[in-house]
């Protein structure tokens, strides 16, 4: 006989009765079941098989202990693997199969591995496997490994959103003792938030079935939880607290359905109150893992959550009053029970299909045996905390001992079980009071297992690790609990042991001669229950997972038909037409360049030069206002961080345009230097570079087209490495003469809300001179043609100033500044150093190929393009004493081909710089 | 050298506010927006302000300054002063095209906020500058119900693309 | 997610911090001789101690250059101190 439906009771809703199918059979539930209660009160058994045996399991609880009824769930064409037949709530038109199981559970192909069982113990994987060659298994291990079944389809809108949010009080976990604190709490002014992870308030007030001060369990929940709204509080069900983070931070994951992901609350409570209950403790027999094999709490849950009875024939083997209290509710049910006690030496289930249970010299008939060795308290989340656990010798548990700050503990989670008693200490502990002694202890004595015995007994039905072996692992001396876990994976299942752990942990105590404090726990971590890795996505995903820095001027590139692409963090235009043309063109007439991202960052203040002359490689000092000079910043170690050109605008104000890409970065190294080690009165520091549009006029027809937008500069006077203010209609703007290309470039900077207007009468007047838009690519190549370098791509972590030519500052520069003393070191002083060359050759060599003597690097290219200006292949790359090497033929090495070049200086085109005054 | 247009959306229009019932998301144009450092009384001085907002006072009025740092406000929609050192020992610099600003307004306004950062009014803070899902912004309270919140304008698009789904 | 205290801006989330150096390491007078030894040691030498520790932290979005106390082991957070001195 198995499972059946009572005729009433139960919160299920029996007016609304829904269809589902489990294994390709279809069944019938209620509203309000979940896949394993419907699937009990259809008289099912069989709900899965095990891990490595392919044993047929049954439901052995009714919550998120249960560690069997695992199945792939298709509802409306959505697919969620390894889902728990007990947490999941009944949907009609549900499709379940259960995992790890072909064709069905009822029958799995797979089952005849059980008959091999002795030669499959813990660990049996390290130890086989290996020969010839361990890879030759690898497939077949794959195929019979894991679990679910993954559907590779995307849920359309599968988001979870996450919220940050607070209180003064948060309980987790909605029965007897949580309800009573919340409201005294609540009542009393505090701001309360109480967290349930069933739809339903009530915890284990259900299952005890008796009433609770006066009134029935449901008048009882339906008052606490008005009070508890009438004083403010706030009551989220469906939800589990999965952990407990540092300063009092605890996240939870609020359900929303099937196939929807939960939401994550990350609540900052000032203290936690943990009332989250106790498990059921199995115990540990012979055949304690056959079908019809389950939990006391359990099958009470299933009576009185979904009106399902777990048998008829009920056997009750326990060494607890819980027992006796079941006893009336299963009679009442139609069950005939009989009580065994467990103290009584050991038992032994009897039947495949189950038919009886020996215990004590005697053979007892039934279809059920429901176990209950005690209670283990539910402390996962005050071990997160770094609480700590004391042993309890009356309840053989561990409970919450010694507080972490901010958190506290009530109920059976702290090990008091009576009910009377656990509603006082509640209350006191809700408002940090001390809790009254317990009155009435319900004490639980130690079950020790049968070591002697050769008979299987399951400490984790998850991972099919039994008692044989917790031997082995003690023979093969793994005895430390951390070595036991890992070397039987007790434990370490998706139910990560909740059912195990007491099991395994008990079991190795009695091997060692040792007591269970001594023998000890594992790391509890999070998560309690398996989350979806959604559920830590947040709003980064698709194009916001690495979003970029948008130029002002966008539009304008994608009405022109630009190739856009990330450059340093911004989505900037790489090319517009063709990129050779782009060169061809700015190098013959002129071109357009919206150079936006340069940083533009200000530096002012009294002590502004002094300043600049420290955090510089150059002399800062003495740039006059109106001029502007190119340098270096490094890093105490010396390396080339940023370069970059800064102009003084007066005695007290500069502006620095560094790197595109590093703004952000040399905005901090100046804050820290600033502020540790200088006066901060003394100097300021403003990234303004948001307000700002840059573009760039470039080429011999640059001129030309100054003259034409007649920004009130003065032309003929404009010497190359300085500014001048000017105006574009009633804008005020700035213009300065440097270029990057090597040909007159002027670079105007304007409000970036006059971006647009600009750029319109620039491009005609560009155009005008046969010119037109230019993109970072074309920058590039013409840049390569001078030599000039972009940091971190012809520099690296060793590259020095005067490995590219820089060598004044080191050895003139009297003020100290960030790196000096490393430029003076033994590796600074090297002959051999990388410094920056160029490249010529017939083919095109690949950027970061290996220049080599023999099998030995001694460079690399970082850069290379095809010269449209020039018409050949050019390339820098930093040489070991490259500078002496100017001439010399050398091999490139890429990919086992070997290419030669030639070693020229890092300038291929007008190395005197006419082209700069065209 | 690879075009990637086709992975980023043209950017929205900012101008259009997003209105549902319990929130509204709307950009707002501002008049003004001037960066000040210095000691905080001589910038305060110089923005025409008694004070600077930090978290969760409001700050309400047409004109009115926000405090960033200890030694630097934001003042808005305040006097036009000159880019660079100030003879009265502050250094200024014009930001008005440099932020964006954004008004949340709504009963749904306060946990929006949340879903982007730990926003308690009950827990004070001098400085209105703070991360708001990864990006440094001011974040400050307007009126009732309603927040501000100015983010680097070259983030802005990001900002309130992330902001529209969960509205 | 733990919480640090900026000197200005009080408890903010750890995200908005970044640690910067090891509190207490003065540079070296670099107008004057500095032996390999010192700049090595000013470079590279931490002292990592087990339990209490002041380190220099900024807080990225004021940009406070600070010191914060912590536990390494504990991950308590025992205080912070603003480096200006002028600060009551």
């Amino acid at each position: 006989m198995t499972g059946f439906r009572t005729p009433q009771g139960g919160l299920i809703d029996r007016s609304k009765p829904l269809e589902f199918t489990f294994d390709g059979r279809s069944y019938s539930g209620f509203q309000g079941d979940t896949l394993a209660s419907a699937l009990l009160a259809n008289g099912v058994r069989i709900m899965g098989r095990s891990f490595k045996y392919h044993r047929p399991r049954g439901v052995w609880g009714a919550w998120f202990d249960d560690p069997n009824a695992i199945f792939d769930v298709t509802l409306n064409g959505r697919t969620l693997p390894n889902c728990a037949a007990t947490t999941t709530a009944l949907i009609d038109g549900m499709q379940a199969r259960a995992v790890n199981a072909f064709p069905t559970a009822k029958h799995d192909l797979k089952g005849v591995l059980d008959r091999f069982h002795a030669l499959m113990p813990a660990g049996f994987y390290y130890k086989t496997f290996i020969w010839p060659n361990w890879h030759l298994f690898e497939g077949m291990i794959r195929k019979m490994a894991g679990l679910g079944r993954l559907d590779g389809e995307l849920i359309a809108g599968y988001q979870s959103a996450q919220h940050h949010d607070r209180c003064d009080l948060l309980v987790v976990g909605g029965g007897g003792a949580g309800l009573a604190a919340a409201r005294h709490a609540a009542e009393a002014g505090q701001n309360v938030l109480l967290i349930e992870d069933h739809p339903a308030l009530g915890g284990g007030l259900f299952r005890r079935a008796l009433p609770v001060e006066g009134q029935s369990p449901a008048d009882w929940i339906a008052a606490q939880q008005a009070a508890i709204l009438a004083a403010g509080g706030r009551i989220l069900t469906g939800t589990t607290a999965f952990g407990v983070f540092d300063h009092n931070m605890v996240g939870l994951a609020q359900d929303h359905g099937f196939a929807k992901a939960p939401s994550l609350w990350r609540i900052r409570a000032r203290r936690i109150l943990m009332t989250t209950g106790a498990l059921e403790r199995p115990v540990t027999f012979a055949n304690n893992d056959r079908p019809g094999v389950m939990g006391l709490d359990g099958a009470l849950e299933y009576l009185a959550r979904y009106g399902v009875a777990a048998g008829r024939d009920i056997a009750v083997l326990s060494n607890n009053t819980f027992a006796t209290a079941a006893q009336p509710l299963l009679e009442q049910a139609g069950c005939k029970v009989t009580l065994l006690d467990a103290t009584r030496g050991p038992a032994k289930a009897i039947g495949k299909t189950l038919r009886a249970v020996d215990h004590n010299g005697q053979r007892i008939a039934c279809d059920t045996l429901l176990v209950s060795g005690g209670r283990t308290p539910v402390v996962h989340l005050w071990r997160h905390a770094g609480g700590k656990l004391d042993w309890n010798n009356t309840i053989s548990a561990f409970v919450p001992g010694h507080a972490p700050d901010g958190m506290a503990a009530a109920g059976a989670a702290n090990g008091t079980y009576d009910l009377d008693d656990a509603l006082s200490e509640a209350r006191a502990v809700a408002l940090n009071h001390a809790a009254p002694p317990a009155r009435k202890p319900v004490p639980m004595p130690l079950l020790q297992p049968d070591t002697n015995s050769n008979t299987r007994q399951w400490i984790d039905l998850q991972h099919d690790v039994t008692l044989k072996d917790i031997k082995l692992a003690a023979q093969e001396n793994y005895v430390s609990v951390e070595h036991l876990k890992r070397y039987t994976t007790l434990g370490m299942a998706p139910d990560q042991g909740k059912t195990a752990n007491m099991a395994g942990l008990a079991a190795m105590a009695q091997l060692q001669g040792q007591s269970i404090p001594e023998t000890g726990t594992t790391t509890f971590r999070p998560p309690f229950v398996p989350v979806p890795l959604e559920l830590y996505h947040g709003a980064r995903r698709g194009q916001l997972f690495n979003p970029l820095k948008r130029l002002p001027l966008e539009n304008r590139h994608r009405a022109a038909g630009a190739a856009l692409g990330e450059y340093g963090g911004w989505l900037r235009p790489a090319w517009y037409s063709d990129i050779d043309a782009e060169v061809r063109m700015a190098r013959n007439h002129v071109g357009l360049l919206d150079a936006t991202p340069l940083g533009k960052i200000e530096v002012m203040g009294p002590d502004a030069a002094k300043f600049l002359d420290f955090v510089y490689y150059n002399t800062i000092a003495t740039l006059k206002p109106g001029h502007i000079r190119y340098g270096f910043m490094l890093t105490e170690g010396g390396i080339v961080f940023d370069d970059g050109v800064v102009a003084r605008m007066d005695p007290n104000r500069f502006v620095i345009s560094c790197s595109s890409s590093h703004v952000a970065g040399v905005t901090a190294l100046l804050e820290s230097w600033r502020q540790d080690g200088n006066d901060p009165d003394r100097v300021f520091i403003h990234d303004t570079t948001a307000n700002w549009a840059t573009l760039t006029i470039t080429g011999p027809q640059a001129k030309p087209v100054m003259q034409a937008l007649d920004l009130g500069v003065d032309l003929a006077g404009f010497a190359h490495m300085t500014w001048q203010t000017g105006h574009f209609h009633d804008t005020p703007l700035r213009v300065a003469r440097v270029s990057f290309t090597g040909d007159t470039s002027f670079e105007i900077t304007l409000p970036s809300a006059q971006a647009e207007p600009f750029w319109d009468t620039a491009l005609q007047l560009v155009q005008a001179e046969n010119g037109g838009p230019i993109g970072i690519e074309a920058v590039s190549h013409m840049r390569a043609e001078k030599g000039f370098i972009i940091i971190g791509k012809d520099t690296d972590g060793e590259t020095m100033p005067h490995d590219l030519g820089f060598s004044i500052p080191r050895r003139k520069k009297r003020a100290a500044f960030v790196g000096d003393r490393s430029l003076h070191s033994e590796t600074a002083n090297r002959p051999d150093r990388r410094q920056l060359v160029g490249l010529r050759s017939d083919t095109l060599l690949p950027t970061g190929a290996h220049l080599v003597t023999g099998k030995r690097s001694i460079g690399t290219v970082t850069s290379s393009y095809h010269s449209p200006t020039l018409n050949h292949p050019i390339a820098l790359a930093l040489l070991e004493n490259g500078a002496n090497r100017h001439g010399e033929a050398i091999t490139v090495w890429h990919m086992d081909r070997e290419i030669p070049a030639t070693v020229t200086a890092p300038c291929f085109l007008d190395p005197k710089g006419d082209r700069l005054d065209a | 050298m690879r075009n990637d247009s086709h992975k980023w959306d043209a950017p929205t229009d900012h101008r259009l506010p997003l209105i549902r019932d319990d929130l509204t998301i709307r950009p707002i144009a501002l008049h003004r927006q001037t960066l000040l450092s210095g000691p905080i009384n001589t910038c305060l001085q110089l923005a025409n302000q008694p004070k600077a907002t930090g978290w969760p006072d409001p700050a309400q009025s047409t004109a009115y300054a926000l405090r960033l740092r200890r030694d630097r406000i934001l003042s808005v929609n305040g006097p036009t002063l000159p880019d660079g050192w100030h003879p009265q020992g502050a250094a200024i610099s014009d930001m008005t095209h440099g932020y964006a600003c954004i008004e949340i307004s709504g009963p749904r306004a306060l946990p929006l906020l949340n879903q982007g950062t730990e926003l308690d009014p009950a827990t004070p803070s001098n400085s209105c500058m703070r991360l708001f899902h990864g990006w440094p912004c001011l974040i400050y309270q307007w009126q009732t119900d309603s927040f501000r919140l100015h983010i680097n304008a070259p983030h802005s698009e990001a900002l309130w693309k992330t902001l529209v789904p969960f509205s | 997610m733990q919480q640090f205290p900026c000197p200005f801006c009080g408890l903010r989330d750890e995200r908005e911090f970044h640690f910067a150096a090891e509190a207490g390491k003065i540079r070296p007078d670099t107008t004057q001789p500095v032996s390999d030894a010192d700049w090595a040691a000013y470079l590279h030498n931490r002292k990592n101690p087990k339990g209490e520790t002041r380190e220099v932290w900024i807080h990225t979005p004021c940009a406070e250059v600070f010191i914060l106390k912590r536990d390494t082991l504990s991950m308590a957070v025992l205080g912070c101190e603003p480096l200006r001195k002028d600060i009551p």
